[in-house]
C-alpha cells in the first residue's frame, strides 16, 4: 500500500509518476506513431518551467498553471511536429534533438523569465484541502494522490484513444507510412497529432514533477533526460500504457539502484555501467519492453502448466526486436 | 520488422554507448577538476580543541551598523530556533556512539568525477574515527548519495537523508542549483547545510538562511584577485578576453569579474561562450584571438582547460592566461597538451600538494588518505578539499561538544559560525575563518600560482591577496 511509505519513498513515487506520464508522452510519438522524438525531455521542461513561472511569479494554482503547461507543451509540440510532416525517420530525431539541445540553453538565457542557471524555486507548496482530514505533516499524501488520480486519467483517456480509428490509424503508420496512405489515412495530420498530444503529455509530467520537487533548473533538463526517456520506454514498452508507467518507475528507481548498489566509493563507471547493463538487459532479453516480457513468462507458465508448449513455440518465435509488436492476440 | 524497428535499435546501441562513453569520459578526467579551491582544516597530530580556541590575533573588524558584535569565544551570535517545526530535534541524527551526515553529490553522469569531494570527507572521517576518536568516542559518519548533479534528485537524496536516514545535518552538498533546491526547506526545518559545495555568493545569507554557510572561496573573491594581479602586471591597462561555460559556474565568473574591474582600467573586449557538450572550443578560440587581447580568462572547468590551451597554443595569439582554479589538476590540464600551457596562472589556497612535497603537514596527508582513503588520489585538489572539509567539521563538532548545552544542531551552527582554523594543508596566511553575521564566506585569500611545463611544477606568482571578512555577508538585493 503506497499510503504505508514513509515520506521520501511516497516522494519518488510521486516523481516516478510524474515521469512516466512523459513516457506516455513520448510512447504515443515515438511508440504509437514510430516517429523518433529526442525532444520530450524538453516538452517536460518546458512543461516545469511553464508551472514554476505561472505559481511562484503570477500566483496561479497548480491546477491552473498545469493546464496552462499542456496547452504550452502542445503547441510547442505542434510546431515540432510540423517538421516530422516533411522529414522522415531519423531526419525528424535530428529536428527533435536540435530541440534537446537549444532548450536548456534557451532557459539559461531567458534569465528574467526562468532564474537562468541558478533555476527558479516554487515558493507556494500543494496543500491538502480541509476536507481530506489530512493534515500538514501529510501533505505529501495529498501531492501523491493528485499526481496519481492525474496519470490515470491520461492512461484512461490515452487507452481510449490508442484503441480508437486515431490509435488504429497511428499504429497503420507505425508499421507501414505508404501503406496507410494508400488506405486512405492522412497521415500528415496524425502525426502532428500525436505530436501534439505527446508534448502536452510531457508537459503535463514536467508541471506534476513540480508538485513534489518545486525546483526547477535548466540542469534537470539536459539532452541526456531526452536520451534515458527513450531508454525508459524502450525498457518499458513500446506502445504499451503498463509500459510507460514502468518506464517512469524505471527512470526514477534504476540510477537510484543502481547507485546504492555501485556504492559512493565505487569507481565512478559503476552506475553508469549498471544503468547501461540493465538499459541493455532489457533490450534482449525483454524484447518490446518489461511489460510484454511478464506477459511471455506468464504465457509460458501457464503454457506449461496445461502442457499446451505449442502456445509457448508461437510466442517465442514472434517477431524479434526490441520494438516488436506482438501480435494482438498475445498482447491481450 | 519495419525499418523504423531497426532505426530505434540502433539508437538504444548509441544511447548505451553515449552513456557509457560519459562514464568513461568521467574516469579518463578523474584527477581533473578541483572544486574551486579552498577550505580545509584538519587536525593532524594537534590537540583540535586547542586549535578551535586559537584567537585570531586581530579581531574582525565590525561594519558599524552591524548589530552584534562577534567574539570567538562566547557566540553572541545565536540561531532563532522559534520558527523550528514543533517535532524538530537539536540532537536527530546523533547518539552517544555516532553523528550522521549526508551528501547528495554526482557518482555518475559528466561530472561524476566532483564525488572525490566526497570520497575526500569520507577518508578524513575514516581517519579521524581510528585514530582520533572520532568526537569524543562518536564515531562521524557519512551517508553519500548520487544525483548525477540533477537538482530534481538532490531534493530527492536529501529528503530521504532526512526523514529515513535521520542525518544531523547535510554537508558539501555539490551544486548551485541543487543546494538553491533544498536550503529554504532545510532551513525551514532548522537542520544544519554546511560548507556547501559552490562557489556562487548566495551561501552568504546569513541573515535568511542562517543554517547555511559556504566552503569554496567565492568567484567573487577569486576574480577579485585576477583583477588586483591584472592591475600589477599592467599598469598601464589591458584588453582582456573570456571564455566562458554556459551554466551558472561560468556565468558566476562572468558577473564577478564584471564587478571587479568597475573603475580599472581593464576592459573586456572579447567573451564566448560555451555548451558543456562542444566537441572543442576551436571556433570560440578563434573568435577570441582576433581580439588580440592582453590577457585571456579560463571561465570554465574539467577538459576544457586543456582545449582551451592548447586552442591558443595553436592561434598566433600569446595572451596572458589565468583560469579557474577548478583547472588545476596537471594530469589533466596540462601533461596531455605539453609544451603549451606554460606560464598558466591560478588562484590557489593550498599547498602544492606532490608527493616529493618538504612539507610534514602535506607528508602526513599523503600518507593518511593512501591508508584511509582506498582508491582516491591525494593530488587531486578536490581530495585534498573534502579532507580539509571533514577536519573543519569535526573541529566545530568538538567545540559545540564542549560548550555548555554540549553537542547538537544549535551549537554546531554556532560553532561553524564562529570557525577561525589553520588548516594545515593550507597556505600560511589562508585560513578558514566565519564570523557571525558579520563573515560569511570561508577562504578569502590566497596567491596566484604559475605553471612551469619545463619542470612540471608550480610556484607562487604574487604576494598572499588577503580579503579575509571583505565580501562580508550575501545580500540578495546586489
Amino acid at each position: 500500500m503506497p499510503l504505508a511509505l514513509d515520506l521520501p519513498q511516497l516522494r519518488l513515487l510521486t516523481q516516478a509518476l510524474a515521469f512516466a506520464a512523459v513516457v506516455l508522452g513520448l510512447n504515443l510519438v515515438t511508440g504509437y506513431s514510430g516517429v523518433i522524438s529526442l525532444a520530450h525531455g524538453s516538452f517536460m521542461g518546458l512543461g516545469a518551467y511553464t508551472t514554476a513561472i505561472l505559481v511562484e511569479s503570477h500566483n496561479m494554482t497548480y491546477q491552473t498553471a498545469i493546464a496552462a503547461a499542456v496547452g504550452v507543451g502542445a503547441v510547442a509540440g505542434t510546431v515540432v511536429g510540423l517538421s516530422a510532416l516533411r522529414l522522415r525517420g531519423l531526419a525528424v530525431a535530428q529536428v527533435t534533438l536540435g530541440v534537446a539541445v537549444v532548450f536548456p540553453i534557451l532557459a539559461r538565457r531567458a534569465e528574467s523569465l526562468t532564474g537562468g542557471a541558478n533555476g527558479l524555486r516554487i515558493s507556494y507548496a500543494l496543500e491538502p484541502p480541509s476536507w481530506t482530514g489530512l493534515d500538514e505533516t501529510q501533505a505529501h499524501i495529498w501531492r501523491y494522490l493528485v499526481v496519481l488520480a492525474t496519470l490515470a486519467a491520461v492512461l484512461f483517456v490515452v487507452g481510449g484513444v490508442t484503441n480508437s480509428r486515431f490509435g488504429r490509424a497511428l499504429h497503420a503508420i507505425r508499421l507501414h507510412e505508404g501503406a496507410a496512405t494508400a488506405s486512405g489515412i492522412n497521415v500528415g495530420a496524425f502525426k502532428v497529432g500525436a505530436f501534439a498530444a505527446g508534448a502536452g503529455i510531457a508537459a503535463l509530467g514536467g508541471g506534476l514533477l513540480m508538485i513534489d520537487v518545486r525546483f526547477v533548473s535548466p540542469q534537470s533538463f539536459e539532452i541526456f533526460l531526452s536520451l534515458t526517456l527513450i531508454a525508459a520506454l524502450l525498457i518499458g514498452g513500446v506502445a504499451s500504457l503498463p509500459g510507460s508507467v514502468i518506464g517512469g518507475l524505471v527512470l526514477v528507481y534504476l540510477p537510484k539502484f543502481a547507485g546504492d548498489w555501485a556504492g559512493p566509493d565505487a569507481t565512478v563507471l559503476r552506475p553508469g555501467v549498471a544503468f547501461a547493463a540493465a538499459m541493455l538487459l532489457a533490450v534482449m532479453v525483454a524484447q518490446g519492453g518489461l511489460h510484454r516480457a511478464y506477459g511471455r513468462l506468464r504465457d509460458r507458465t501457464l503454457a506449461s502448466i496445461s502442457r499446451a508448449p505449442t502456445t509457448t513455440d508461437s510466442v517465442v518465435s514472434g517477431p524479434a526486436g526490441p520494438l516488436a509488436l506482438p501480435s494482438k492476440e498475445t498482447h491481450r | 520488422m519495419s525499418h523504423i524497428d531497426r532505426k530505434l535499435r540502433l539508437l538504444v546501441v548509441l544511447v548505451v554507448l553515449a552513456l557509457v562513453g560519459a562514464a568513461c569520459a568521467r574516469a579518463n578526467d578523474e584527477p581533473a577538476s578541483s572544486p574551486p579551491e579552498e577550505p580545509g582544516t584538519e587536525s593532524n597530530e594537534a590537540e583540535p580543541d586547542e586549535q578551535v580556541e586559537a584567537e585570531p590575533d586581530e579581531p574582525i573588524e565590525l561594519e558599524p551598523d552591524e548589530p552584534i558584535e562577534v567574539e570567538p569565544d562566547n557566540q553572541p551570535w545565536t540561531i532563532d530556533t522559534s520558527v523550528c517545526p514543533s517535532n524538530w530535534d537539536p540532537t536527530t541524527g546523533l547518539s552517544d556512539t555516532e553523528v550522521k551526515f549526508g551528501i547528495s553529490a554526482p557518482q555518475s553522469g559528466p561530472l561524476a568525477v566532483l564525488n572525490f569531494l566526497g570520497a575526500g570527507i569520507d577518508a578524513y572521517f575514516n581517519y579521524a574515527n581510528a585514530e582520533l576518536g572520532g568526537v569524543n568516542g562518536r564515531d562521524l559518519v557519512l551517508i553519500r548519495k548520487d544525483d548525477a548533479y540533477d537538482p530534481t534528485r538532490t531534493v530527492t537524496n536529501v529528503s530521504a537523508l532526512v526523514e529515513s536516514d535521520k542525518v544531523f545535518g547535510l554537508v558539501n552538498v555539490l551544486g548551485t542549483p541543487n543546494n538553491l533546491a533544498v536550503w529554504d526547506d532545510l532551513n525551514a526545518q532548522c537542520i544544519p547545510h554546511v560548507f556547501t559545495g559552490a562557489g556562487t555568493p548566495e551561501w552568504g545569507d546569513v541573515e535568511n538562511h542562517p543554517w547555511t554557510t559556504g566552503s569554496f572561496m567565492s568567484y567573487t573573491t577569486e576574480t577579485a584577485m585576477w583583477t588586483e594581479y591584472l592591475q600589477s602586471q599592467f599598469p598601464e591597462g589591458a584588453t582582456v578576453a573570456t571564455i566562458e561555460f554556459d551554466n551558472e559556474f561560468g556565468e558566476s565568473y562572468a558577473n564577478g569579474f564584471a564587478e571587479a574591474i568597475q573603475g580599472t582600467n581593464l576592459e573586456v573586449v572579447a567573451s564566448a561562450g560555451h555548451e558543456g557538450f562542444a566537441p572543442n572550443l576551436q571556433n570560440q578560440i578563434t573568435t577570441l584571438a582576433a581580439s588580440n587581447a592582453d590577457v585571456l580568462l579560463v571561465m570554465t572547468t574539467s577538459t576544457f582547460c586543456p582545449e582551451t590551451l592548447q586552442r591558443v597554443a595553436e592561434a598566433a595569439w600569446e595572451p596572458l592566461v589565468i583560469m579557474s582554479a577548478t583547472c588545476a589538476a596537471p594530469q589533466v590540464t596540462f601533461f596531455p597538451i605539453e609544451p603549451a600551457g606554460d606560464g598558466t596562472l591560478f588562484v590557489a589556497t593550498q599547498k602544492t600538494l606532490v608527493a616529493d612535497s618538504a612539507d610534514e603537514d602535506v607528508q602526513f596527508y599523503f600518507e593518511k588518505v593512501a591508508q584511509y582513503g582506498e582508491g582516491i588520489i591525494p593530488t587531486v585538489g578536490i581530495v585534498s578539499t573534502g579532507w580539509e572539509i571533514g577536519g573543519a567539521l569535526r573541529m566545530a563538532l568538538l567545540e559545540a561538544d564542549a560548550s555548555e548545552a554540549g553537542l547538537n544542531r544549535v551549537t554546531l551552527m554556532q560553532a561553524i559560525r564562529s570557525l577561525d582554523y589553520q588548516p594545515p594543508l593550507n597556505l600560511d596566511g589562508v585560513p578558514f575563518r566565519l564570523d557571525g553575521d558579520v563573515d560569511a564566506y570561508l577562504t578569502e585569500s590566497g596567491v596566484m600560482r604559475v605553471y612551469d611545463v619545463a619542470s612540471r611544477s608550480y610556484s607562487d606568482a604574487s604576494d598572499l591577496y588577503d580579503y579575509e571578512g571583505a565580501e562580508g555577508t550575501f545580500t540578495s538585493g546586489e
